[in-house]
């Protein structure tokens, strides 16, 4: 690297050639590097840390439930459902925007869906929101 | 979500992880790209704003994991790195879907352009590893083409 009073962070150029069967055999799973960092306490600290940030930013439906301590037999009652059906519907991919409002007016919060668009700003969706 | 780094972007994570320069502490650059690793494995396709977003101009459902500087109190000299990370979705005739890390960067001084000289290292390296990886293939993005 030149010497610059600007460190700059590498930058991640290398050629598909200048990868070497070496390379390729190597484990490709990232447990390596989180293996080097759980070697140092302060650096597992700052991953802890940074993870749970973005875990703030990010919950799936059965993350939003339990951050407000609601058991799936609670929602259940909510949304006049067994608990063994909202235990499927945490683990469901795709459902009916109603059946997500309810479940997350069950919890306490208010459903809103916004589209973004590149080069324009972001639009509050209105899907069948008459309740 | 099972996640794969292909072996150049691998090399960057080393490079970084090792470098001390003018007092710079990289490792801790190292460790938040590792922390939005590790969310991707958590939340697979379920990441998204404002630590993951879909990159619209791939033709492969590429996304870019994002890590934003908070703020500007940081001993950088440049100012913090705006760090992204390109990775994409695989799959094999089974239906087994697994993230592909291809590429890392730091975008702040070539904003979005960074994007697109990154872009196509990405499918590149995406399709190479799929090479090594027999059975997977990229996942193609609704009308992309390559």
């Amino acid at each position: 690297m030149t010497a610059t009073n600007k460190p700059k962070i590498p930058v991640d150029d290398q050629g598909l050639d200048e990868v070497t069967d070496a390379d390729w055999a190597q484990d490709d799973s990232p447990n390596r590097h989180f293996e080097r960092i759980a070697g140092d306490p302060a650096a597992q600290e700052a991953l802890n840390s940074a993870l749970a940030q973005i875990r703030q930013h990010q919950a799936t439906l059965a993350q939003v439930r339990k951050a407000k301590q609601l058991t799936q037999t609670t929602i259940g009652e909510l949304l006049e459902m067994d608990q063994s059906e909202v235990s499927r519907l945490e683990r469901r991919s795709d459902m009916l925007l109603s059946t997500l409002r309810s479940f997350i007016q069950a919890a306490g919060g208010e459903l809103q869906l916004v589209a973004t668009f590149p080069e324009s700003t972001p639009v509050q969706l209105l899907v069948g929101d008459e309740s | 979500m099972e996640v794969r780094l292909h072996p150049s972007f691998q090399r960057w994570l080393d490079e970084i992880a090792g470098i001390e320069d003018e007092g710079v502490d990289w490792f801790e650059v190292y460790v938040e790209v590792m922390a939005l690793i590790a969310a991707l494995g958590e939340f697979g396709r379920d990441l998204g704003d404002p630590d993951s977003h879909p990159v619209v101009t791939a033709s492969y459902d590429l996304h870019a994991l994002r890590r934003t500087p908070p703020s500007a109190t940081t001993p950088y000299a440049d100012g913090p790195p705006v760090l992204r990370i390109l990775y994409c979705y695989v799959s094999n005739e089974s239906g087994d879907e697994i993230a592909v890390v291809a590429v890392g960067g730091d975008k702040s001084s070539l904003g979005n352009a960074w994007y697109q000289a990154n872009l196509t290292r990405a499918q590149d390296r995406v399709d190479q590893w799929c090479q090594h990886n027999p059975g997977f293939k990229p996942i193609v993005r609704r009308g992309g083409k390559r």
